[in-house]
């Protein structure tokens, strides 16, 4: 019973006592332990004036990175290493290369800032992550760099996203990519079909092609956490935005635009993909299977197309371009991801660490990490972030020239990633609201028009914070649509490559 | 000195590293976290805003808190309904003399001592629509249609989980039954037999009288670990991601969501002070009933 006390009391607390002699032991370990702490500590304080200094060691720069790009962490396929050259050429400087999953990166962040504490003199950043955590970053003015105006222009605007917030610079960009449409081309040439200009002729290609369960027309990941991107394809494929121009910058999922794109997702999902597409990360799982030639179309960022060169690969020939908008809408719509580095508040090196930035974001290095991308996930290497290095003469060879046209090409139509500070709350809310509507739990309307109920809460509540006034990529990208031609120009292909615009 | 008062200073000598290392690590979060749901603070913004209990009021009104808790509370029930019954089986047939015996309790080890979130990527690509084994053969036996997808199914996502949960949980439960069960006196056992009673009466009216207090430790452990246990979080995070859509978010998940990639941390641990209050009323009713019992 609980409340009946035991009959062992008071009386028999000898039974649970140890035997004196050990307590007497317990107590003198204790006590040499304590002894011996005060007077190694003393020793130590009174001698360090006699101890010889130490030479001057090695800087210690702490990177943080992600795992999606090995390149960054000396294991790109083609052998050549960022980091050990750097630390080559600069024998002072020792980097510790830290990797995370993509996935885990944002969490670990947000706890090692709010705590406040040393973790990396340089580290992984994008937009969303800068912009909701600017407090914790160093502005490079601070560091007294200013960027020159010459470099600021050479940087592609989505690229400028990702390290620059309300008027400050926080590091430079390390990569770029959009989504593209690729077509297993000998599929398309066998059946005479045209790459697909609109969006209805994708649809009319998808019946030609579909033939399931050993080939599906249409492949794409659909699992959430990396449902956002794909959608935002639609969306601007309809003629959509997911904010609005006002001072809030309000988040309109359940604009008609967005819920027309619910719905063609439903509509390609029921008819033309793998029914496991739902339980897929993007194109993770999805370009194993492009490589086995599961897929006639795919929708992501175009490294897949490297499978053209693996011999291995059923895919022998691949078709790169443009994400077909609707007729009548607009030609193309994409969407585009673009990440740098920064330095961390608590960084110990600051000026290294910048110098060490600024190699990463110099020509070579961001040519070969072009060079280095592959069909496999962990060589997931984009194209680069500076208009001058598009026109490097490795990139203008084939394959490379097709995926980086193709790259060039959907930066001239809208890809806006729309970051923000509180981005990863109205992704998950939006993401759960289109599965929804995917798994028929709700119509695409009812789903959407939840998702905007969870969206203008957690907007609310950004406001307070952060207020408005978030960077919109999108004007500033529309400047450059004629140097993007002028780039493309300078780009051979073969005939058979080029698509209409 | 007095010997009494002699014994507690070198008691509380022997005990005060323990509650030193209680209080930092354990107390004072308790208190601080506490504190977290009287604020609104994120991660980004550290400096508190005294809300009193609006964070409370909140989960009232919110929807995803609302079925993040029926899904738990469904995820318990079916844990513990099957969970401990399926582990008393399994402890009732290891009970017995059988040749590979000790091999079998052996093996009982494996689920439990396999991490959650290995366990949860077992399953995962197991039941995997492409190419899991385990759904391959539920397809040739015509159980599921091809390609069909378990975790993305909303009406089965949850159960599917708690599934794999009750593969970890039940080896467990065997463990604590049998070890009951070696416990229990061979004299009313026998003297039951001699009366004439049969196996299953046996079972029901001795057998069972001994284990009562063990159930109850096992319905306790099945409801902890259903809310707040590692596996409740790995599984999720491993296999779903709380998806699809919102079908298999668990208050623990949206704790922890709520808290950093949402970065609502005022709300985030309002959450897991909720979760701390069902997981202490399921306690105190359990062991009301089994003292009652007893």
């Amino acid at each position: 019973m609980l409340d009946k006390k035991s009959s062992k009391g008071k009386g028999d607390v000898d039974r649970f006592d140890p035997p004196s002699q050990s307590k007497r032991d317990y107590l003198k370990t204790l006590g040499t332990l304590g002894l011996g702490l005060v007077v190694g500590g003393a020793i130590g304080w009174f001698s360090r004036e006699l101890v010889p200094k130490p030479a001057p060691s090695k800087i210690e720069l702490n990177f943080y990175t992600t795992g999606h790009s090995g390149f960054y962490y000396d294991v790109g396929r083609l052998g050549w290493k960022p980091i050990a050259r750097y630390m080559e050429q600069n024998p002072n400087v020792k980097i510790n290369v830290l990797v995370d999953s993509f996935f885990n990166v944002y969490t670990k962040e947000a706890a090692v800032f709010a705590a406040g504490v040393y973790a990396w003199d340089v580290a992984y950043l994008w937009g969303a992550i800068l912009a909701e955590f600017y407090k914790y970053w160093t502005p490079l003015d601070e560091i007294g760099v200013e960027l020159p105006s010459e470099v600021q222009d050479d940087i592609v605007p989505y690229c400028k996203n990702a390290v620059w917030y309300k008027g400050h610079w926080y590091g430079l960009p390390r990569m770029l990519e959009l989504f593209n449409l690729m077509a297993d081309a000998d599929v398309l040439n066998a059946k005479g079909l045209p790459f697909p200009t609109t969006y209805e002729e994708f649809l009319e290609c998808c019946e030609e092609v579909h033939d399931p369960p050993r080939r599906y027309a249409f492949g794409i990941g659909l699992k959430e956490g990396y449902l956002l991107p794909p959608y935002l394809c639609f969306l601007h494929g309809n003629g959509g935005s997911l904010w609005k121009d006002d001072a809030m910058q309000t988040v309109i999922p359940d604009s008609p635009e967005s819920i027309k794109a619910v719905e063609d997702m439903v509509y390609l999902y029921e008819n033309y993909m793998d029914p496991a597409a739902i339980e897929k990360i993007a194109f993770v799982e999805c370009s194993t299977e492009w490589h086995q030639g599961k897929y006639v179309f795919a929708l992501y960022y175009p490294w897949p197309t490297m499978a053209v060169t693996d011999p291995e690969s059923k895919v022998k020939k691949v078709y790169v371009w443009l994400w077909p908008g609707k007729k009548g809408v607009t030609r193309s719509a994409s969407q585009v991801a673009c990440e740098g580095y920064g330095i961390p508040k608590t960084a110990r090196y600051k000026e290294e660490a910048w110098k060490f930035i600024q190699y990463l974001n110099s020509q070579e290095v961001q040519v070969q990490m072009a060079l280095n991308m592959w069909w496999k996930q962990e060589n997931e290497e984009p194209v680069p972030t500076r208009w001058s290095y598009f026109t490097d003469d490795r990139l203008k060879q084939y394959p490379y020239n097709i995926i980086v046209r193709a790259q060039l090409a959907a930066l001239k139509y809208k890809a806006n990633r729309y970051e923000r500070p509180h981005y990863m709350a109205y992704c998950a809310a939006i993401e759960a609201e289109i599965m929804n509507a995917l798994t028929k739990k709700k119509t695409p309307e009812d789903a959407m028009k939840d998702a905007r109920e969870k969206c203008d809460e957690i907007l609310q509540k950004e406001y307070e914070l952060y207020g408005g006034g978030f960077y919109n990529p999108w004007p500033d990208m529309q400047k450059y649509k004629s140097k993007i031609d002028e780039l493309l120009n300078q780009i051979p292909v073969e005939e058979e490559y080029i698509f209409p615009e | 000195m007095p010997r009494i008062h002699r014994d507690s200073i070198d008691a509380i000598k022997f005990l005060l590293p323990f509650f030193v290392f209680l209080g930092v690590f354990l107390i004072y979060p308790i208190f601080q976290s506490f504190y977290y749901t009287l604020n609104d603070i994120t991660l980004s913004h550290l400096e508190p805003k005294f809300v009193g209990i609006n964070n409370y009021v909140k989960l009232f009104s919110d929807k995803l808190f609302l079925q993040a808790l029926t899904q738990t509370l469904l995820y318990l029930a079916f844990h513990t309904a099957i969970g401990v019954p399926l582990g008393l089986g399994i402890a009732l047939l290891l009970n017995e003399e059988f040749r590979g015996r000790s091999f079998a309790r052996a093996c009982l080890l494996i689920p439990w001592s396999t991490p959650p979130i290995v366990a949860a990527l077992t399953f995962f690509l197991s039941l995997n629509p492409g190419f899991g084994p385990i759904n391959y053969l539920l397809e040739l036996l015509g159980i599921i249609p091809p390609k069909f997808s378990i975790f993305g199914n909303p009406n089965l996502a949850l159960f599917a989980l708690a599934s794999v949960s009750l593969w970890k949980s039940a080896s467990l439960f065997a463990f604590i039954f049998l070890s009951a069960l070696q416990n229990i006196p061979t004299e009313p056992v026998e003297s039951a037999k001699v009366y004439g009673a049969s196996s299953f009466t046996v079972f029901r009216k001795v057998t069972l009288q001994y284990l009562k207090p063990t159930i109850a430790v096992n319905c306790i452990l099945s409801c902890i670990l259903s809310l707040s246990g590692t596996q409740a979080y790995d599984l999720v995070a491993g296999i779903t991601g709380g998806g699809p859509g919102y079908h298999t978010y668990m208050l623990y998940y949206l704790a922890y969501m709520t808290a950093f990639p949402w970065n609502n941390l005022g709300y985030g641990a309002t959450i897991s002070y909720i979760i701390t209050f069902i997981a202490v009323i399921f306690a105190i009713i359990l062991l009301r009933l089994w003292y009652k019992r007893t």
